[in-house]
Order: structure tokens, then sequence, then C-alpha cells
């Protein structure tokens, strides 16, 4: 099966980035495969490079978890809107911006919202991760 | 042609919630998606009457309800329970049905896709 | 048949006014802590479950719970190929 996964949570404020990731690794494990991974609203600082977890943090993984799952090929879509507002911002909106850094992590892109509905319309589930 | 139900369960304002909800129906409503939209809870309060939005300095959410026929997001559904707890007093100007538990189960029974973003 | 994953107590509230008979739930993160409360509101134990690395991480052991089942995350995804939609709830 075909799955359209979205993530609604910040790190930090949810666990949405351990749920989905492992949720999307048994999805691979499983021979099933990923239309994307879509960031909406709070989700989208998954993406933020610049994020400096403590040491002994659990989230010190999760940027490295996002990357692997998209080295597996499993496009990393933060919704453009909800980025930028929030200061992640590739180089081309950086720029665009006039701004001194990109801030989005290697692996993620900066997608508009069509390619949430995109996804959804062409996976058979569409799976939810807020918290 | 999926089923999309966006549920809006956030008052507007304190929050973007809503407005990115209908942001997204809007969306799926150009990808030729069938789109129902569902108030529940303090989602409630973005149907109430004479909002300003520029008062605080935002959009006036009822505006952007004003626009969705013009996208053919036309399904839009209250929980009543939600409208008799919380006192609402529907913008004249929008049609929302107000519709009960069984029927909202029956929304979300029959949709493919049911978005909630809640954070 | 509709797959509920329920992510906190509030969000039990509102999925279990909106569930069918039938429908199942997972409860993950702070939803765990609600399973009493899944049961009392009349959830059928063979229709509800808990994501067992949460429940586990916060002393919520498979002793306690009533007989109700923990699943791991192959689980869930047999579980989201067997239901449609698949609906989340945390408020």
């Amino acid at each position: 099966m075909n799955y359209a996964i979205a993530v609604h949570g910040a790190p930090y404020a949810s666990e949405a980035a351990a749920h989905a990731l492992s949720f999307a690794d048994a999805v691979m494990a499983g021979g099933h495969s990923i239309e994307r991974v879509f960031f909406f609203h709070e989700g989208a600082y998954q993406g933020l490079a610049t994020q400096v977890p403590p040491q002994d943090h659990f989230n010190i993984d999760m940027v490295k978890r996002w990357q692997h799952l998209a080295g597996q090929g499993v496009e990393l879509g933060i919704c453009i809107a909800s980025g930028i507002k929030r200061g992640i911002v590739d180089k081309a909106e950086s720029a665009r911006y006039e701004l001194e850094h990109p801030t989005l992590a290697p692996g993620f892109e900066l997608v508009g919202l069509g390619q949430l509905i995109a996804a959804i319309n062409s996976a058979e589930r569409y799976v939810e991760f807020p918290a | 042609m999926k089923r999309y139900l966006f549920i809006i369960s956030r008052s507007p304002y304190a929050s973007s919630h809503a407005l990115e909800q209908l942001e997204a129906a809007m969306v799926a409503a150009v990808f030729e998606a069938s789109v129902a939209v569902l108030f529940r809870d303090e989602g409630a309060w973005n149907l109430q009457q004479d909002q300003t939005g520029g008062s605080i300095g935002q959009k006036t959410l009822t505006k952007v309800l004003d626009a969705l026929p013009a996208y053919e997001v036309e399904e839009l559904y209250v929980c009543a329970d939600a409208l008799g707890t919380l006192g609402v007093q529907i913008d004249p100007s929008l049609t929302v049905k107000p519709i009960n538990l069984t029927e909202q189960q029956s929304l979300i029974s029959t949709s493919d896709a049911v978005i909630t973003a809640q954070p | 048949m509709s797959l509920h994953l329920v992510f906190s107590r509030a969000g039990l509230k509102a999925c279990c006014k909106r569930q069918q008979a039938g429908d199942k739930l997972v409860l993950l993160g702070n939803g765990v802590y609600a399973y009493t409360e899944a049961l009392d509101a009349g959830i059928q134990p063979a229709d509800l479950c808990l994501l067992a690395p949460d429940a586990e991480a916060r002393g919520i052991s498979g002793q306690g719970t009533l007989g109700l089942a923990h699943i791991d995350y192959p689980t869930l995804v047999e579980l989201t190929q067997e239901c449609s939609p698949i609906v989340s709830w945390n408020e």
C-alpha cells in the first residue's frame, strides 16, 4: 500500500516526529511505500537545520532519522506557507526575502499545499501525526 | 474522485488552525476532490456573526468562509451540540448545516481522507 | 470501518462521540492514560488497543490494562491497511 503521512507537531512540544518516524519505518519494513511525508503548521519546525538538541536528548537523532528516510527515496515536504512564516527557508526563499542564511535541513524541501493533496490523491491511506 | 473531510476544532484568531484548514480545503477543491468541512467544539466560533478580525490586525474569518463557494467548497457542517453548548450565533451570510453526532459519524466513515491538522 | 488514532484524553472524548460500532481505536502518546475512560465510554475491548512503547514509557503495563492489546508499530501498520479512513484525535 502507498501512504501519505502528515506531521503537525513540533519538536519538543510533541512526540509527532517519533511517532511518524517509527510508523514510516514500519511501513517501509513492511514492503509498502510512502508517497510523501508532509509537514504542516508547527510540524514545519521538524525541518529546521539549526536545531541543536542537547547531547543526551532523544531529539538528537530526529533530523538524522528524517534524513535517513529521505535517503530511502521518501520525499519530505514542508508546507512552504507554514515553513517560511516560521523562518524555515531554503536558498531560494532566503534570497527572495533577503535573509542571511537558509535554515532548511538537507533532505527536506519546501513544497506547496497542493503537494499534500496530490499525495493524498495518489496514496491509498492518509495518516496524520499531531502529537 | 476522493472525498475529503476537513475538521476545524479551534476558534479563530488565537491560532492559524482554522485559516490554514480552509486554505487546504480550497486547494483540495482545486484538485477536483469532493470537499466537506466540519466545525466542531471551539471550531464552531469560526461561524460567529459580526467578526471584525481587523480589530486585532487579522483577516476576518467569516470573509474567508464567504469565499468558499467560489472554490466549490459548499458542504459546510457544524456540530449541533457545539452550537447549543457555546451559544454561537451563525453569521447569516453563511450556509452551514448543523448536524448531530450520528450524522458526523457517517460523514467521517464515508470520507476517504479526514484532515484534522491539530498541532 | 474507520481507524481512530487517539493521542490524548481530550482527543478520546471527541472521538468516542463520533466513532461507530466496529471502528478500531488505538491509544498513542498521552492517549494511553485514557484506556479506562475508553472502556467506560462503551468502546468494546476487542476494538481498543494501546501502542506498546508509549504505554511502557508511561508505566502503563499490559498487566494493568484489563486485557487490552498492546500493539507494536508493524501491527499499527496492519490496522491502517484494514481500515479507512484513519482519523487522528488530539483535542
